[in-house]
Parts: structure tokens; sequence; C-alpha cells
């Protein structure tokens, strides 16, 4: 006979689910506020940001600005959504995507040997604002962690049955 | 003699949470493209589609048009030894390569660097400032602060490292004193 536990609403006793709920809601609301934070200097300043993304030298003119425009808003409201815990799969996912894009940029720029801020929290290019490229490596890859916990936690089943 | 019973654990993806999954995604892209575009239409400064350098007044008086050379023009001051070149970018880059006979005054320790540097450099002597990329702040505030210091002839080499590299230009490894 087949068991099929929802990993995202039971656990196999009370303890557990209680731990896994609590473990649930801790990385919600740290990837929620995170993103929420990040996007906040960058929507009140989105020349520089778009002047951040520039410096990355990935993208083409044409989609500089539109990306410096939306990107932010979309990080506001995938934080938001987390935050209040709506529309989970879908924030859950594209939280995901964006943490996967940026920390590829990060790895492709260090091996490129370029130089620039992150502009992860801040549109700010004052190299004072930033910090050395290992670090905002090893900072994105912890948020990738919880990211990818999120993702198990709230789109994965666990399914137990007999051997055959 | 029966086998033991054995349980076997595995993860699934909730095939029932896929759709709403991908629904929601798309939603939300398209929320976070209407928010934006309707800020940035409403406010004085939004930004136009298409991006052009120099969007935003700067006050530095580095990012003047003045300040900036292009590799073009600063490859004849190398060739004669008529310029200083300086990198702004952290010891790490700067030792893995640099320009031929360019001098590594990183911008975090500008105070104490400066000071050795002051001493080998006239102030009328001509420096010309590089980092990575044209719009790097790195190279405009360390000709800044040069400037303020009293050197009367800086400038900064437009997108600076990447094409000195791109043309083949003269670079080296290790420390330069």
């Amino acid at each position: 006979m087949e068991n099929i536990h929802d990993f995202s609403q039971h656990g196999a006793s009370g303890e557990i689910q209680g731990r896994t709920r609590w473990r649930h809601l801790g990385a919600r609301f740290f990837l929620g506020f995170i993103f929420v934070y990040a996007s906040i200097d960058k929507i009140l300043h989105p020349a520089a940001f778009a002047e951040t993304i520039h410096n990355y030298q990935i993208l083409p003119d044409l989609l500089i600005n539109v990306a410096a425009v939306v990107l932010p808003w979309l990080e506001f409201l995938i934080g938001s959504l987390m935050i209040l815990g709506l529309w989970m799969s879908g924030a859950v996912f594209t939280c995901n995507g964006l943490l996967v894009v940026f920390f590829a940029t990060l790895v492709f720029n260090l091996a490129r040997g370029l130089d620039i801020d992150c502009g992860c929290f801040t549109a700010s290019t004052d190299p004072s604002s930033g910090g050395h490229m290992l670090w905002y490596l090893f900072r994105d890859g912890f948020f990738l962690l919880v990211g990818f916990y999120l993702f198990h936690a709230t789109l994965f089943q666990t399914r137990e049955g007999p051997s055959r | 003699m029966p086998q033991p019973f054995e349980k076997k654990t595995r993860l699934h993806l909730n095939p029932g949470k896929v759709l709403p999954m991908l629904g929601q995604s798309l939603a939300i892209l398209l929320l976070a493209g209407a928010l934006a575009t309707a800020v940035n239409l409403w406010r004085p400064a939004g930004l136009s589609f298409h991006y052009q350098g120099d969007q935003e007044p700067r006050a530095s008086e580095a990012s003047e048009k003045s300040v900036w050379i292009e590799v073009e023009a600063a490859e004849p001051l190398f060739a004669l030894k008529k310029a200083v070149f300086i990198d702004a970018r952290p010891p790490g880059l700067y030792e893995q390569e640099h320009i031929s006979g360019a001098i590594n005054l990183p911008l975090d320790s500008f105070e104490t660097s400066l000071e050795k540097m002051n001493h080998k450099i006239p102030m009328e002597t001509m420096i010309i400032v590089y980092c990575d990329g044209k719009a790097s702040e790195r190279s405009s505030a360390l000709a800044k602060a040069l400037l303020l210091r009293g050197h009367r002839n800086v400038k900064v080499l437009e997108k600076g490292w990447d094409m000195w590299v791109a043309q083949e230009l003269p670079i080296e490894a290790g420390h330069h004193s």
C-alpha cells in the first residue's frame, strides 16, 4: 500500500510537521524580505541601475533600460508574495529563476575578470558601496540554497511504498 | 522465509502544482511589467526605451567628457612614456595582469598608497587612470581624488582595461613599483 505524503503539508509526526513548517516559514520570510529590500533602491534610481547593468556587459543596449525598469518591480512583487504567502508556487519558481540568473552572471563576470559592483542591493556604481566578487558569490550561493529548499518544500512531495 | 518489509522514499514533483506554478509565474511577470511600465511613464524622469550612456547627470568632476581619453589617444602617450598609467582595480586583479608599467592604486587603500606615489610623480605629470568598463566609478572616483590633491593632468581611460586588452597592447603580470 502506498502512502502519499505531501512534504509541504504533512510529516511523519506532529513534531516533524511543526519543525518543517517553521523552516518553511523562515525561508519564505528570509528570501521575501531580501527581495523586497533589494528592490527598493533600484526602483528609486532606475538610471543608476541601468548603468550597473551596462557595466555587466551582457545585455544588448536595447534590453538594458527594460531590465533596469522591470527587474526591481519583479523582485518587489516576488518578495511581497512570499511574505504574504500568496501564489507561493509561482513566486518560488520565479524567485529561483532570478537567483540562478544572478548567480550565473556573477560567475560569468568573475571568469572574465570583470571588477564591477554587484548592483544586487543598490543601484549605485560607487565602488565603496559594493564588496569583493567572491563575497557576492558566497552570499548569492547561500540565497540560492535557501531558494532550492523552498522550491522543494513548496512543490515536491514524498512518496513511500514497499520496495519491489 | 518472507523478506522483511522495506520502505522506499522517493521525491516527486507534485503534478497538480506544475500548471498553477507556471500560470502564477506568468502572471507575476506580466504584473511586474505592467507596474514597471506604469510607474516609469508616470515619473517625470522616466527612462527611455533605449539605453543611452550618461542617462543620469552626475556631479562628479571626473565624469565630464574632457577627462576621458580613448585608447587610440592613450597609446602614443604610452609608447613615448609621456604618461603614468594607474590601475584602480584591486591588487589581486592588478597582479594577474595590468598595463605594462602601470602602478596599482586601489581605491580602498588610496590614502596610504598616494603618500608613497606623490614623491615619485610630479603634480604636472599626465596620469591616465584605468579600470574595467567605461562607466566604472572606480576610475572616475580615483581620478577625482587625484585632481583634488593637486595633480593637474588626470585622464580616465575610456573602456579601460577591456579596450587595452582587445587591442593587444602591452600588458604584464606581477607587481610594478
